[in-house]
């Protein structure tokens, strides 16, 4: 018997160092320590023993299933690093998978990310600006004069008389050629704030991307051509544009552009008023005003701007119809995008 | 600004249809949001820009449209016949700047009754409620020509006369409207001989407008400074069709014309006798501006091959007068009905929205240009990334919040919020310091709509008043706010400092923050740190206090975290140089000690690390025991050491040595013991 034993353990041993793939792991645990195993056999026979045997036999069979184990678990846990532990089939492989846990970024921010990439594309660098900001950038170096009804379009909060929070994004324009000189391209997206009552279309605190490209020699053909250009690669290859006259102070001539309604394909519908036009961005070639506050000469130099509406960009692209949505963050309606 | 069709078409001969009519105005800037039919005509909602005051009345419009379509312009008649009686009236104007012209006829013995029902329809049509002939008569011609009138009852106007001046200080009116007005000198007024009679360029006064029995009327029409008008109607919160054309600027030259056609319309329909003659005050007569263009400097702007004779055809259909100086350049004088055109550029407008512009062609000839990513915009576009593969949702809330959201831990700043002057909810006027706040409002919201756990962040600025500057230091903050279910405060506690740890790794961060006991707003004590990177405040973590989750009601208490996301921009570093892995394996050991249960890990850390034993690459901390093995006031900690020789396998031997000096250092400086298994 115990010749038998320790020629176990020999064998054991040996096995144990060959114990390779998950196969062989389990296979070896049934073969020794399975409860059909040959240990456990070999422990039921003790009972049958001599009665002097019995003691030394089970207290060296006990030992050697103790130290069998710890080895074998020592060898499979250094082995598991590496290799599935078990060959136990897949039960049902139509259960349902573990996904991790995945988060959404905010439909806002993947907008304003999807609109930079395509100008980025173009060479238009990422600006920013305070968001709180003196008047003067907000209005006057826009060419909005105080007292002037132009400002009506431009409700505003203010801190005190000098400071007030950005009602637009345009105030980056001025900003970034206050320290730049040309030539100019920038896309400066942000939150601008307008004491407007929330309700499913307004919001006071939106976001808007301000575009700005300035040089010698750009011209109204290539605001056309640019925002063309954007309209297609962020609507769709097949989107039509059109310009028509507007007027914003900062910007002469000034354009309020549309794109064909994303929904209908411009046969009308709801959504565009059933005109299959969608009014999406303002713009137009800097005013000579601008220029001069930032003290660019206006012959030399030309430029135009542009500014739209992110939640505005957003709720067409997603079909989103209530723009107080983006800040409730319900995480029913943030996992949607 | 609402016309009727029929109204329009009384002026011109264009054959358009409504419909096409909207198209054509549409397409030069005059936007017709709305084309709707009434009672055989056809409402047009017009959107004026506020550069164009001139297309304020019905007459604008039809000039802009005879443009168009190349077809006359027919104005109305306004020749009134005067009677005999010479005007009697005397009118002052106290200062020329704020009021640069003032007419004034009289007509006696009008008739005041209900306007004839061609009048009353028209006016309905467009909104406007009939009062009576006269008014109605003034409010017509308003429409029409954009010129405001006003009609005083000749015999309540004090010793027959008008004075234009600022309010004394202390005056009082009470406009048509019923309101009472306290004046003071910043308002522009009509006055009698006694008192102010109406609001210049903004509403009449109750006690002299015209009712039933008014026989003798003064009509007045004039021009007045916008500003000053604009000034006035905010300050008494009043704004009026009249001032709203005063604000943008009525034609100084059509003054007179629309006094007349008032005239006119009044002795048609009310009768009575205009007198003799006009008072009209107009010292600095209208000098007509005359601008170059340079057909080179319009298709540079534009990016066109206009010709000249185009040009010149789109200007003077427009109404200007042109000159051709050479081929190049072209002399353009602008009436004055056309304020808004003082410089070559708006003349390039002029001929750029009539010419179309559908019609300036699509360049996209662009030179190469390649912009360079701004570090930060990097950086948060990796931690979103990072964020959102840890399953956090992204959040955007209001910059603008009541108080109690405003400056939650008080980490970064410790002055007051800013607050907004104009709220327009009372008590959302503040600028928060922190997104702690709206994180919890964000919780909370969730909670109320069936989520009753979330992961959230929000990438976004704070607003920290300055001392030293105007505008605010505007900060980069990321909130973090984690919750699951079945987690203890603690799990959340240490997940929450991972994350901060894992983002300053992934961002290239070498400094370890030090975290400090530091009980702070929204947070308990208990169960709360602050963190310092490299002697700067980097941010805050903890959770919710009980009192704050009463507050908000939530049902948990969440775990949150700000930090300063400028700060980690500014010690963030992404360039990569390769170090060859070792070559050599490790020898790794673990340790396990008991010490005094107030010492901290970092504490023991900083000892091993410090020892500067040979070989010694990392110390990995794996567990933390309070058990019934350990004596009261004392703990177990577990860490793994590692050894490693650069040049060689290193020797169980010398690895047992260093392992050695650590626990010798760790027993002389910590009074540590090794703990028995
Ligand atoms: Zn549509």
């Amino acid at each position: 018997m115990k010749e038998e034993l320790l020629e176990l353990r020999q064998k054991a041993d040996k096995d144990l160092k060959e114990l390779r793939l998950p196969e062989d792991i389990e296979r070896f645990r049934v073969k020794y320590l399975g409860r059909k195993g040959l240990l456990s056999e070999f422990l039921s026979r003790i009972p049958s023993l001599p009665q002097e045997e019995r003691p030394v036999i089970g207290r060296l069979a006990n030992e050697i299933k103790v130290d069998i184990s710890k080895r074998f678990e020592e060898t499979t846990r250094a082995l598991g690093e590496k290799q599935p532990r078990t060959t136990i089939p897949i039960q049902d492989v139509s259960l349902p998978g573990r996904t991790p846990p995945i988060g959404h970024r905010h439909p806002l921010i993947q907008t304003i990310g999807d609109i930079k990439d395509i100008f980025a594309r173009m060479g238009f660098q990422v600006a920013f600006g305070p968001e709180v900001e003196l008047e003067y950038y907000n209005f006057e170096a826009l060419n909005i004069p105080l007292d002037h009804p132009s400002r009506d379009d431009f409700d505003t909060f203010y801190l005190d008389d000098e400071v007030l929070l950005r009602s637009q994004t345009s105030t980056v324009q001025i900003r970034v050629m206050q320290r730049q000189k040309p030539p100019i391209r920038i896309i400066a997206p942000g939150k601008v704030f307008r004491p407007d009552t929330v309700d499913a279309r307004h919001s006071f605190m939106f976001h808007q991307i301000e575009g700005l490209m300035v040089d010698e020699g750009v011209n109204f053909a290539h605001l056309k051509g640019v925002l063309t250009l954007f309209a297609r690669a962020y609507f769709g290859p097949d989107t039509r544009m059109r310009f028509r006259p507007s007027f914003f102070p900062f910007t002469e001539p000034s354009a309020e552009v549309e794109i064909s309604c994303t929904l209908c394909k411009g046969r009308g519908c709801s959504v565009c008023g059933s005109t299959g036009w969608l009014e999406i961005l303002g713009a137009g070639m800097v005013h000579p005003n601008v220029f001069k506050a930032v003290g660019y000469d206006a012959e030399k130099y030309t430029g135009f701007a542009f500014g739209m509406g992110i939640e505005r960009i957003a709720m067409l692209k997603y079909g989103i119809d209530d723009i107080r949505l983006f800040f409730e963050n319900d995480i029913r309606f943030l996992s949607q995008f | 600004m609402k016309v009727t069709y029929n109204w329009l078409k009384e002026y011109g001969d264009s054959r358009l249809s409504p419909t096409e009519l909207a198209e054509a105005l549409t397409g030069v800037g005059l936007v017709v949001a709305e084309v709707r039919s009434l009672r055989g005509d056809h409402i047009l909602e017009i959107e004026v820009t506020s550069n164009r005051p001139d297309c304020l009345g019905v007459i604008g419009i039809a000039r802009e449209v005879a443009a168009l379509t190349r077809s006359a312009l027919r104005l109305p008649a306004v020749d009134y016949r005067p009677g005999k009686t010479p005007i009697d009236v005397a009118v002052r104007v106290e200062d020329a700047d704020l009021c640069p012209r003032y007419t004034a006829r009289v007509i006696r013995g009008v008739k005041v009754g209900p306007s004839p029902s061609w009048l009353k329809e028209r006016l309905e049509a467009i909104g406007l409620r009939p009062i009576n002939n006269v008014v109605d008569i003034t409010n017509y011609v308003l429409l029409e020509c954009s010129q405001p009138l006003h009609a005083f009852d000749l015999d309540r106007l004090e010793g027959k006369r008008i004075e234009v001046r600022r309010a004394l200080k202390g005056e009082r009116l009470e406009t048509i409207d019923g309101t009472k007005h306290n004046l003071n000198p910043e308002v522009l007024v009509i006055a009698d001989g006694q008192r102010p009679v109406a609001i210049a360029g903004v509403m009449g006064g109750r006690d002299t407008e015209v009712g039933e029995d008014t026989r003798n009327i003064l009509l007045e029409s004039a021009k007045f400074k916008p500003s000053t008008v604009r000034r006035a109607a905010r300050r008494l919160a009043m704004a009026t069709d009249s001032s709203y054309r005063f604000e943008r600027g009525v034609d100084i030259e059509g003054v007179d014309w629309a006094s007349k056609r008032a005239c006119k319309l009044i002795q048609e329909i009310a009768g009575g006798e205009v007198s003799n003659g006009v008072v009209d005050l107009y010292p600095n007569k209208f000098q007509e501006v005359t601008i170059s263009l340079r057909m080179s400097r319009l298709n540079a702007v534009l990016g066109t091959r206009i010709e000249r004779k185009t040009t010149e055809d789109i200007l003077s259909r427009l109404g200007l007068r042109v000159r051709s100086r050479d081929r190049e350049e072209l002399e353009v004088t602008v009436p004055s009905f056309r304020g808004d055109i003082s410089r070559e550029i708006d003349l390039i407008e002029e001929v750029a929205r009539v010419y179309g512009y559908d019609n300036i062609p699509i360049d996209t000839d662009l030179s190469i240009q390649v912009p360079h990513r701004e570090k930060s915009e990097l950086l948060e576009e990796k931690v979103r990334e990072l964020l959102v593969g840890w399953g956090f949702y992204e959040t955007i809330t209001y910059s603008i919040v009541e108080e109690a959201l405003a400056s939650g831990s008080g980490l970064f700043s410790t002055s007051e919020p800013l607050t907004i002057r104009n709220p327009i909810r009372a008590g959302e006027d503040h600028l928060r310091q922190t997104l702690l706040g709206n994180l919890l409002r964000t919780k909370k919201y969730n909670q109320d709509h069936g989520v009753p756990r979330v992961k959230v962040f929000e990438l976004s600025r704070v607003y920290l008043p300055s001392d030293a500057h105007k505008l605010p230091e505007e900060r980069t903050c990321l909130g973090l706010l984690w919750e699951k279910e079945g987690a203890s405060a603690e799990e959340g506690f240490y997940t929450l400092k991972g994350i901060i740890e894992g983002i300053l790794f992934a961002l290239g961060i070498k400094e370890r923050p030090r975290w400090e006991r530091c009980p702070l707003g929204f947070f308990t004590s208990e169960r709360s740190s602050r963190a310092v990177l490299d002697g700067e405040v980097l941010g805050v973590l903890g959770e919710v206090g009980a009192e704050v989750a009463r507050r908000y009601d939530l049902h948990y208490t969440p775990c949150m975290a700000e930090i300063d996301f400028d700060l980690v921009v500014k010690k963030a570093d992404l360039t990569a140089i390769f170090k060859r892995p070792p070559l050599f394996p490790p020898i790794v050991r673990d340790m396990a000690i008991v010490v005094d249960e107030q010492l901290s890990w970092e504490e023991i850390r900083r000892c091993v690390e410090d020892s500067g034993v040979e070989f010694l690459e990392a110390v990995e901390f794996f567990d933390l025991y309070l058990g019934k093995q350990i004596p009261p006031g004392k703990k177990g900690v577990a860490f793994r050491l590692h050894f490693r020789a650069h040049d060689r396998t290193l020797r169980k031997e010398e690895a047992d040595q260093s392992q050695q000096l650590i626990l010798d250092r760790l027993t002389s400086i910590l009074g540590a013991t090794l703990r028995q298994q």
